[in-house]
């Protein structure tokens, strides 16, 4: 196709998409396509800058599901690439147009629809943010079970297409999954089909929670919430190694009187690249325990015990405060110190977490850069593990450097039978390197649903980036930090 | 630790909005000129933003702005003076990104030097053309030729300041310095209060003579500069900041108190930064200064008809340039409840998570006013906008049943009347200076 068909092309759609949906709610502004093509990662740009493009040339905001659908049915007409976005919190390029074409904008929708404040169930558009539902149910007395540390600005569809295991209550009420009633899901073919746990068709409630946009959108989600509780207690307690704050830690989750709404692992250097003020050993093990109020007493006589028991150092009481007033923050704070914060986030086990610290401590002797280590704990015996970097873009040997160690820890990750968190543009690769079974699962949904592979193909189906090439490149980058 | 719902904040279950501690963290490595470089692009700016929450247009808000910037900056996007004007002006200045950006970006700053540097290299809506020629030439954004102070003719109290203010230059220039008789306080009225909203200054004259103090009205008085301040053309501000800091410097007073919140964040913060010096002089609200005074006094304020039982339930909102620009958000609650027989109600967004009222940073001006001369779609989307922000923060005041919606700001005054006469809202919006004139003081 000419640039000129391209064009005719682009302008009968935006046309024939102003039938749809009101026509300020479809553009094709330079400068809203600049700011909206991409997430937290400004990476994509440079890995696509050379190869395709990395923005889009429609975007689109539909306002209900049956917009959604003729949105879906119009692009799949024109054969336009669809790229579905909401707040784009999650980072790695997720939500980047790397094969151009329409964006799909979830955010307008965001109604809440009905709250059963005796069934215990909401139901919500996909693109509503975690803040306005949390808002919303507080006014009835209830609260979401899970919700992701990014409440404050990341929305709920974008959670189960993430397949959200680790976040606040999850170590609680279990992952994003685990609450879901229904989702109400839109086909490339426009088609609607409301998705349940008995559901027997394609598409399965385990394809569509952590379906990263792949089959579809996500348009109105129904979920179980709990009434709010009447007590909350933090502990807190340092320690002098990883193995004891890890015991800890793992004590506290197994914990079955009560389990931790909140809970976290943190290095100092984590709590120092912060505070000014801050308690004193290596390690710090912090929970928050929401409930009625005997059971969070219990909760806490426990952690105390258990505490006891060991070389633990109690955290005093307004630090913990700050620590939970601070929770959606926390691990923002950090970009206060530098221009370019960077960071990986990996899913890990229970039994694998201190194995991997051990790897992490090891590589990290070979590097001076200001890191951070961060674990929240999450459903079963996940684990969200964040590692920090503080960089400068500007010095390339560091950032690069930083990288290249987040590459060494993504593949012992792997090799350890773990995984990363998420999957984006700039990491996908990683997926189809050491799990290929899941990807040709995925693939072969993908060919069923969407032959033509329009829906958010950048993962999986269409990566461009390889292993072994970005192997050898971080491979470079760590030889000219480490030993030029 | 209990569990506060932190309503007031926005707060869910467990943690506001807002994060309330930031005395522990360290201070961020900050260079206001680059400063967008550091937006971690996290969004909190966008749940707060009213602006976005009208319009869902990326570039809205804070972060998308701060992206644009980038690519600006890298020279990844091109600089089209049409096609940037929303982008660049489609923002009410009104700071509450600021209060929940957690790597603590001044994004007011960042966006008014945007603002600057986009008209240094020929981006000038016409509106704002226009407005800037009448200040220029009138010293008034009104394109008024008259004084600022016809008004007093209705209103002893201000012509008697005034006259005060005409004899203190007249004793001062007269070059015989014990001629001069010294006043303390001078009002600085304001265009708005000068012109249009001239109850205000009627309002503030009575009360200030109520309370006992000589003030005086300055008759050379002249636009503080907010209007072109915010709109990026600061470069304009510099003969009115001289001037007027050289008048009251002149008058000798030692106290300007303002009715106007938007000048009173002009003189206090941009006045010294752009002379890089101190004033010399001290600067205060009415909303703190009456209350100064009050217990200086040693006096209460008693209302003829409303009364502890028989209460006038009023809900406040905080104005932006007097909460979050001025920090000031316990000074006008302490004036409330000194003035037997009002009842306060708060709204659910209140202080530092105050809703604008959508008339700020230029945007009303620029976009709000002009109906029949829609000539793009954007235009239209922005006047939108701006009805829809002042509907809402109306309807969230009408959910306290409270008979008034009092303020401490003209413009947000003015632009929340509109929404109540439009929505025929069932509470009226009216200054606090207002309904304290109809107080009796007494010891």
């Amino acid at each position: 196709m000419t640039v000129e068909q391209k064009s005719e092309t682009l302008q009968r759609f935006v046309k024939e998409l102003g039938e749809i949906i009101p026509s300020f709610h479809i553009t094709t502004d330079p400068y809203e396509i600049e700011a909206i093509s991409g997430d937290l990662s400004l990476l994509p740009k440079y890995h696509y800058k050379f190869k395709e493009t990395y923005l889009a040339d429609v975007i689109t905001r539909p306002g209900d599901t049956e917009e959604i659908s003729k949105v879906m049915a119009k692009c799949r007409e024109y054969s336009l690439p669809v790229t579905i976005r909401a707040a784009a919190t999650s980072c790695f390029s997720s939500s980047s147009p790397t094969m151009g074409g329409v964006i799909i904008d979830m955010r307008r929708m965001n109604k809440v629809h009905e709250v059963d404040a005796d069934k215990l169930i909401v139901k919500c558009d996909a693109g509503i943010s975690w803040i306005k539902l949390i808002e919303s149910l507080l006014d009835a007395g209830l609260a979401p079970k899970c919700y992701p540390t990014s409440y404050k600005s990341s929305c709920v569809g974008g959670y189960v297409a993430s397949s959200g295991k680790a976040g606040v209550g999850s170590a609680k009420f279990g992952s994003i999954k685990d609450t879901l009633i229904s989702v109400t899901f839109v086909k490339p073919d426009g088609s609607v089909e409301k998705i349940t746990k008995d559901s027997k068709g394609d598409l399965t409630f385990d394809n569509v929670v952590e379906s990263l946009g792949m089959y579809g959108v996500i348009a109105e989600v129904e979920m179980s919430v709990t009434e709010l509780k009447t007590s909350m207690e933090m502990v807190g307690y340092g320690f002098k190694t990883f193995e004891a704050a890890m015991g800890y830690f793992l004590a506290i989750k197994g914990n079955n009187i009560n389990k931790p709404f909140f809970l976290s692992l943190s290095d100092k250097k984590f709590e120092k690249l912060a505070h000014k003020t801050l308690p004193t050993r290596p390690f710090f093990v912090y929970a928050v325990f929401y409930d009625d109020a005997d059971k969070t007493a219990k909760a806490v006589a426990f952690c105390k015990e258990t505490a006891d028991k060991g070389d633990a150092l109690v955290v005093e009481d307004w630090y913990l405060k700050e620590k939970w007033d601070d929770i959606a923050d926390t691990e923002l704070t950090l970009g206060r110190m530098c221009n370019n914060p960077v960071f990986q986030e990996y899913l890990i086990d229970d039994n694998r977490v201190q194995t991997f610290y051990e790897v992490y401590a090891d590589e990290g002797r070979k590097y001076d850069y200001k890191d951070a280590f961060y674990v929240m704990a999450g459903s079963g015996t996940n684990n969200r593990i964040k590692l920090f970097g503080l960089s400068d873009i500007a010095n390339s040997r560091e950032f690069f450097g930083i990288k290249a160690n987040f590459h060494t820890m993504t593949k012992q990750a792997y090799k350890q039978s773990d995984k990363l968190y998420t999957t984006g543009v700039v990491n996908t690769f990683y997926h189809l390197k050491f799990n290929p079974e899941d990807v040709a699962n995925r693939k072969a949904l993908k060919v069923k649903l969407d032959p033509d592979e329009l829906v958010n193909s950048y993962r999986f189906v269409k990566a461009k980036m390889k292993f072994w090439r970005v192997d050898f490149l971080f491979w470079v980058a760590k030889f000219l930090y480490t030993v030029v | 630790m209990k569990n506060d719902k932190k309503v007031n904040t926005s707060g869910p279950t467990v943690s506001g909005m807002f994060s309330p501690n930031r005395d522990n963290l360290l201070d961020p490595i900050t260079d206001t000129a680059m400063d967008f470089e550091r937006c971690v692009q996290c969004g909190y700016c966008r749940s707060v933003c009213r602006v976005y929450n009208a319009t869902y247009n990326e570039m809205d808000y804070a972060g998308g702005r701060m992206r644009i910037l980038k690519s600006l900056a890298r020279k990844e996007i091109k600089f089209d003076k049409d096609g940037i004007i929303d982008s660049i002006f489609r923002c009410m200045l009104c700071g509450n990104c600021a209060e929940v950006c957690p790597v603590e970006i001044d994004t007011v700053a960042v966006f008014q030097k945007f603002r600057k540097d986009a008209i240094k290299i020929g981006v000038l809506p016409k509106r704002l053309g226009q407005m800037n020629d009448a200040i220029m030439e009138k010293k008034n954004p009104f394109m008024e030729d008259e004084s600022r102070f016809r008004w007093v003719k209705d209103c002893p109290e201000g012509k008697r300041a005034l006259e005060r203010g005409e004899e203190l230059f007249k004793q001062i220039r007269s070059g015989d310095p014990s001629s001069v008789v010294p006043r303390k306080v001078a009002y600085f009225i304001g265009c708005t209060a000068g012109y249009r909203n001239t109850e205000l200054a009627i309002a503030s004259s009575k009360i200030l003579e109520k309370l006992g103090i000589d003030f005086i009205m300055m008759p050379e008085e002249q636009c503080c500069g907010s209007v072109l301040y915010r709109t990026g053309l600061e470069d304009n501000t510099i003969g009115l900041i001289h001037h007027n800091t050289d008048l009251i410097r002149e008058s000798g007073v030692t106290d300007v108190v303002f009715s106007c919140s938007g000048c009173y964040s002009t003189l206090a913060l941009e006045y010294p930064r752009i002379l890089k010096e101190e004033l010399g002089f001290n600067l205060y609200h009415l909303v703190e200064y009456i209350p100064m005074m009050l217990k200086e006094k040693g006096l209460k304020v008693k209302h003829p008809k409303y009364t502890k039982e028989n209460p006038l339930v009023v809900t406040y909102h905080d104005p932006c340039h007097l909460g979050r620009y001025m920090k000031k958000y316990d000074e006008p609650r302490e004036l409330l409840a000194m003035m037997e027989g009002i009842k306060l109600v708060e709204m659910k967004h209140i202080k530092e998570m105050s809703h604008c009222c959508g008339a700020g940073g230029g945007v009303k001006a620029l976009y709000g006013d002009i109906a029949g001369d829609i000539a793009r779609d954007r235009l239209d989307e922005t006047q939108r906008c701006v009805i829809q922000l002042r509907s809402d923060r109306m309807k969230e005041a009408e959910e306290t049943d409270a008979d008034y919606m009092v303020s401490a700001c003209v413009f947000c005054k003015n632009n929340l009347s509109q929404a109540a006469k439009e929505d025929e809202a069932a509470l009226e919006v009216m200054d606090i200076i207002e309904i304290l004139q109809h107080y009796t003081f007494y010891k």
